[in-house]
């Protein structure tokens, strides 16, 4: 679509110079064949040599054009032949008009047609700008004419013919003349030209009435316009007159004080004014609100004025608030063409103060440091107004400083340069090297630099140039630096940067290193060597494993020194949570880690923390290796040693169960036995613990803690202590009385069997038991009863021999089974059966004496109650016997069995002594 | 239901004042209090009678405080790491747990201070009464008189194991033994009502009425409680006036164990 409207545009073009050209041919015919018709006649008058004057004249304005259309060919195409053509034409013509000219004055004196005649000829004259001429015949037709028409003609081309030569005092005398005439369309412009001509005549004030007026004309709508070029002569003409003020308030008047006006007038106002009046101008110029276009415009003509007027502090004062407020300005909103401008404009300025600081004699010393100062400035002002070439301008301003030997400054001004310079991300300009070499200049030449712009300059410096002789100093000189500086991490990433890019310096770098490493330990920088050690781990300067070993003890060292340094000041507590921390931390590495415990434990075991210790070394079994394990077992032992023998049982019995699980260690049979002593306190399961008890002395421990423990001796244990002499004596010593006094105390052999039946050692037991169901055997074999007497109120002598003769059998089968009975008893045991014995005699004694025999024979009555009595006799005496023989059983009974007590009377119930225990200690 | 109130309170008192924890190295749980406080209370029954024989207890500090005492032994066992300097720290806890009746626990510090080289006799002496006593109350009576016998090398601690022994021989009902020992530690310790009323006992049991009153009433105090009983056991025997005699028993105040013990026996012969 475009290409058809191009096309169209195209032929649209074309058509018109072809119709332009088409028409002038027409024309130019029409015009020749009226000569051509005027020349066919043979005699002319004088009105038909006028018309054929006038034609040829219409053929000279047709050959002018036509001439300036060729004279673009001959420019385009170079072709110049239908150009001299037409110059030849026009000679031609113009000839044949001045011929033609010449007969009619000659022909006639009519002012009229001379005035006319000689009017145009000027015109044609004008027209080939021959003004040599066209001046001789416009003056020969203001001569001779008469007609006011054409007075205003010729006034107005002699006016301007003037004006044009410059010659103004006629121009003026002309332009005065054609005012008079208000109807004049062209007035504006006259006006306008005698204003013009009356200022090249210094008449000021005449000058400026002069286009005010033409100003008042112009804004009549039938006028001539003159436009842009009138307001500008107003700007000049007040500028020139020296009323700047004036022409302030009117220009403010008429509207005409935009910022380009105002801007305009103060070039006017300075070039060509009163220059101290441009103040006046600038002040107008700032009450308006600004574009950052006007602010730049305005700032490079201020420069100017400022400049010219030797203002020179108060164009830095300037200088300065633009800086601070071209921060703020939108720069995309000014044009190049207008920055260029403020550029060129603050570079002349700050040259021309260069100048001045080279001269020798214009200025004092004093005046020179500031102007240089002033330099400086206007290349920092320069860096923000043409950001693009800052690092130029800095360097320049670093110059500028270096030149004073302001060395600190000019470092600071080429460093900044380069900041700026490296924020926009370019690897390349013509002034990096220049500035890098000043930088370095003034950084050698200074006495204390500062670390900052040290440091920056190196690191900048090695950004863009990593590789080279140059770079290899500034690598070294800025590893020591930081090294001076203690900053060894930075130091590090120097090293790394330099082994990086430049490999081949592999013994500096490692010395370098070894410098670092040193300054690492000195300032026990735990960071720092961990870092190194990374680095070291991933081959840097060929490092082997070895170095990383002794690297990772150095650290271990520190970071376990730290906290030493702690527990010497007496924080143990801090000291043993670090190590702690330390320990926990996975990031840490193993061996790290193991130490970090191992001295948590050393520290816990000295502060007594037995509870801590106890965590930390069951901690240490799971988290040590068998290696490590094997290594720190002697220290594990002597935890659980003094943990054990800190008498904390709660964590001893613990500790010792985690470390006894543990195949690694081996706990000494001390300890062991510790152990389970301890153990027994607490548990009662005392054949487990037998079986590990390992010695012999464990084992009595154990012994006692049983007989304590059980002392009815029912466990089994006591079993296996009961084939060992001494324990089997104290057993037997103990169960042997033990039975006896619990029967004599309750007298009842069941219970006493009972009792007995609890004992675990059988041969004891059954030993016992077996007497005490002898002792139940006999008692029940004491069955004694004697026969019954003969019943009736009187006893016949047969009964009673009957009777007799059976008492008598019966009492000798008694005797004879009690001394069975008594015999056969145990002698411990023998009173309770003498008790039974003489309880159940008596009984039946008792009962037998109660027989009274009664006779009707009073012999036979007597007989059988002597005999009765005999019995009797014999059985209280058996009685007496048995009772004696009861009192010996009771002092043969053992030492303790506690039949004793029963030494009043035979045993028929329990007896006790009246007493309790009384539990008595000692301390 | 005082008791069990007791129980609660005591309870009470011991886990939530000392924080103790269920460990087996806590310091006291219930049945030790309890066991602690009739260990206290029999010291102080013993003590009161001022008798000479009990002289020696009135050294005994545990027992008056018993916590302290054991916090004490505790700390000092756990600060101090050479067995030597922990004996004196290990033979204290040991009769520390006689009065909680731990006798575990004695006999396992016992041993750690038996271990020891530097084992004094004195302590040694010391260590086997109490285990004697141990053994007794455990009915372990041949054990309990081998070792009071031991314990009686050092000579404070004779009157104290022939009282013992006396005792051990009085419940065996040999009181011919008892005498004999009683005699003994009369002779050692001078006038001693408790002595003296144990030696009546013994004569009361032999049936020696004779020497009842002529080598023991006539050289006790009258007013003695002791005096009084074995009187009144004379009277017991022969049933005299019942009734006045039941009346007077009752009267009596007998405060320490042995009399009150004696005391509610005679009162129960005489009520069979």
């Amino acid at each position: 679509m475009k290409g058809i409207i191009l096309f169209l545009i195209l032929i649209f073009a074309s058509s018109n110079v072809q119709a332009a050209s088409s028409k002038w041919k027409k024309h130019y015919s029409i015009v020749m064949s009226d000569i051509r018709s005027v020349e066919a006649l043979k005699t002319k008058d004088l009105a038909l040599r006028v018309r054929l004057f006038e034609l040829y004249g219409e053929k000279l304005t047709l050959l002018l054009d036509k001439e300036s259309e060729y004279r673009i060919e001959y420019l385009e195409k170079g072709s110049s032949k239908r150009l001299n053509n037409i110059i030849r034409l026009q000679k031609t013509t113009l000839a044949k008009l001045d011929k033609l000219a010449r007969r009619i004055e000659r022909q006639t004196k009519n002012k009229k047609v001379l005035t006319k005649i000689n009017y145009f000829r000027a015109l044609n004259y004008y027209l080939t700008k021959n003004y040599k001429k066209f001046y001789y015949y416009i003056k020969k037709a203001e001569r001779t004419n008469t007609d006011p028409k054409y007075r205003q003609l010729i006034d107005t081309k002699l006016a301007d013919y003037h004006f044009n030569e410059k010659q103004y005092r006629q121009a003026e005398k002309y332009y005065s003349r054609l005012i008079k005439n208000k109807r004049d369309p062209w007035i504006t412009k006259h006006y306008y030209n005698l204003a013009w001509s009356q200022l090249k005549l210094d008449k000021f004030n005449r000058a400026i009435n002069s286009l005010r007026v033409a100003h008042k004309y112009e804004r009549r709508s039938k006028n001539f316009k003159i436009g842009e070029q009138l307001k500008d002569a107003l700007l000049l003409f007040y500028a020139f007159s020296k009323r700047t003020k004036e022409g302030l308030n009117y220009f403010k008047k008429y509207d005409m004080d935009s910022f380009d006006e105002l801007l305009k007038y103060l070039h006017y106002v300075f070039e060509n004014g009163e220059k101290k009046h441009s103040e006046l101008v600038i002040k107008r110029i700032l009450q308006k609100k600004l574009t950052p276009e006007q602010e730049f415009k305005l700032l490079s003509k201020r420069v100017l004025v400022y400049r010219t007027n030797k203002q020179f502090r108060y164009m830095q004062k300037v200088l300065g608030q633009f800086k601070a407020k071209i921060k703020k300005l939108d720069k995309r909103r000014v044009k190049k063409e207008t920055v260029a401008e403020l550029v060129t404009a603050i570079k002349s300025y700050s040259g021309y103060l260069q100048e001045l600081v080279k001269s020798k004699r214009l200025i004092s010393k004093k005046y020179k440091k500031s102007y240089v100062r002033y330099i400086a400035y206007n290349f920092s002002v320069l860096r923000v107004v043409d950001p693009a070439n800052a690092l130029a301008y800095a360097y320049y301003e670093g110059e500028t400083y270096f030149s004073l030997e302001n060395y600190s400054r000019a470092s600071f001004t080429y460093a900044l340069g380069l900041k700026k310079f490296q924020k926009k991300g370019k690897r390349s300009n013509p002034y990096l090297v220049k500035t890098f070499d000043s930088l370095f200049k003034s950084l050698e030449r200074q006495k204390k630099v500062s670390p900052q712009i040290l440091t920056y300059t190196y690191k900048t410096y090695l950004k863009y140039f990593p590789k080279g002789k140059k770079s290899a100093l500034v690598y070294q000189r800025l590893a020591n630096f930081y090294k001076g500086r203690n900053e060894n991490k930075k130091m590090m990433n120097v090293l790394v940067a330099y082994n990086k890019n430049m490999p081949s310096h592999l013994q500096i770098q490692k010395d370098l290193y070894k410098q670092l490493l040193n300054k690492n330990i000195d300032a026990k920088n735990l960071d720092g060597l961990v870092n190194m050690q990374k680095i070291v781990d991933s081959g840097f300067l060929g490092f082997k494993k070895s170095e990383s070993a002794a690297l990772g003890k150095i650290i271990s060292q520190i970071y376990l020194s730290r906290f030493d340094v702690l527990a010497k000041k007496g924080k143990v507590k801090e000291a043993i949570e670090g190590f702690n921390a330390l320990f926990l931390d996975e990031k840490t590495r193993y061996s790290l880690r193991a130490d970090a415990l191992r001295k948590k434990m050393f520290y816990e075991n000295k502060a007594k923390e037995y509870t801590g210790l106890t965590e930390s070394v069951i901690t240490s079994l799971a988290f040590y290796n068998p290696s490590l394990k094997k290594k720190y077992a002697e220290e594990t032992l002597y935890y659980l040693q003094n943990v054990c023998l800190a008498d904390m049982h709660d964590l001893c019995l613990p500790l010792f169960e985690n470390i006894s699980k543990d195949k690694q260690i081996r706990i000494p049979k001390q300890m062991v036995s510790l152990y389970w002593r301890m153990k027994a306190i607490y548990s009662e399961d005392y054949d487990k613990i037998y079986a590990k008890l390992p010695t012999v002395e464990d084992r009595n421990y154990l012994f006692k803690i049983l007989l304590n423990e059980d002392s009815s001796f029912s466990s089994n244990l006591y079993g296996r202590y009961y084939n060992e002499k001494e324990k089997k004596q104290i057993v037997d010593a103990e169960l042997d009385k033990r039975g006896l006094r619990y029967f004599y105390t309750t007298l009842d052999i069941g219970k006493t069997i009972n009792l007995l039946k609890k004992v675990s050692v059988a041969r004891v037991k059954s030993e016992q038991i077996r007497k005490l169901d002898a002792l139940d055997s006999l008692l029940d074999q004491i069955k004694i009863q004697l026969p019954k007497p003969p019943k009736g109120d009187v006893i016949t002598e047969d009964a009673f021999m009957k009777f007799g003769q059976a008492v008598d059998a019966t009492a000798a089968a008694i005797f004879q089974k009690i001394d069975t009975i008594i015999k056969g008893a145990d002698p411990n045991y023998l009173p309770v059966v003498l008790s039974q014995i003489i309880t159940k005699f008596e009984t039946e004694v008792n009962k037998f004496k109660k027989f009274i025999p009664v006779s009707n024979n009073q012999e036979l009555e007597t007989a059988m109650t002597e005999a009765v009595t005999n019995f009797q006799k014999i059985f209280d005496q058996r009685l007496i016997s048995y009772r004696s023989l009861y009192y010996n059983s009771i002092e043969k009974t053992a030492k303790g069995s506690g039949a004793k007590i029963y030494n009043r009377d035979i045993i028929t119930q329990p007896l006790g002594i009246g007493l309790g225990k009384v539990e008595v200690w000692k301390e | 239901m005082e008791r069990v109130v007791l129980l609660i309170i005591t309870f009470l008192f011991i886990y939530g004042c000392s924080g103790f924890r269920t460990q087996p190295d806590q310091m006291l749980n219930v049945k030790s209090q309890q066991n602690l406080f009739g260990s206290q209370a029999m010291y102080e029954n013993l003590v009161k009678t001022g008798d000479r024989v009990f002289l020696p207890l009135s050294k005994n500090t545990c027992v008056k405080n018993w916590v302290d005492t054991y916090k004490k032994h505790k700390a000092i066992l756990k600060n101090t790491e050479k067995p030597k300097d922990k004996l004196q720290s290990w033979f204290e806890l040991g009769t520390c747990y006689c009065y909680t009746k731990e006798y575990k626990k004695t006999q396992y510090y016992y041993e750690m201070v038996l271990a020891q080289p530097q084992v004094t006799n004195k302590m040694k002496s010391i260590m086997n009464f109490n285990l004697a006593q141990i053994y007794e109350l455990n009915n372990q009576l041949n054990l309990a008189r081998i070792f009071y016998r031991k314990a009686m090398t050092d000579s404070e601690l004779k009157p104290l194991g022939l009282l013992q022994l006396s005792l051990l021989d009085l419940h065996a009902h040999e009181f011919n033994d008892s005498l004999h020992n009683l005699d003994t530690l009369k002779r050692l310790v001078g006038r001693s009502e408790i002595v003296d009323f144990l030696r009546g006992v013994n004569y009361f049991h032999l049936n020696k009425n004779d020497q009842l009153i002529n080598k023991v009433l006539k050289q006790m105090d009258e007013k003695s409680v002791g005096s009084i009983l074995l009187k009144m056991a004379l009277d017991v025997r022969e049933r005299n006036n019942v009734k006045k005699l039941e009346a007077d028993l009752r009267n009596l105040e007998a405060p320490f164990s042995l009399h009150a013990n004696f005391k509610g026996y005679l009162l129960k012969k005489l009520g069979s």
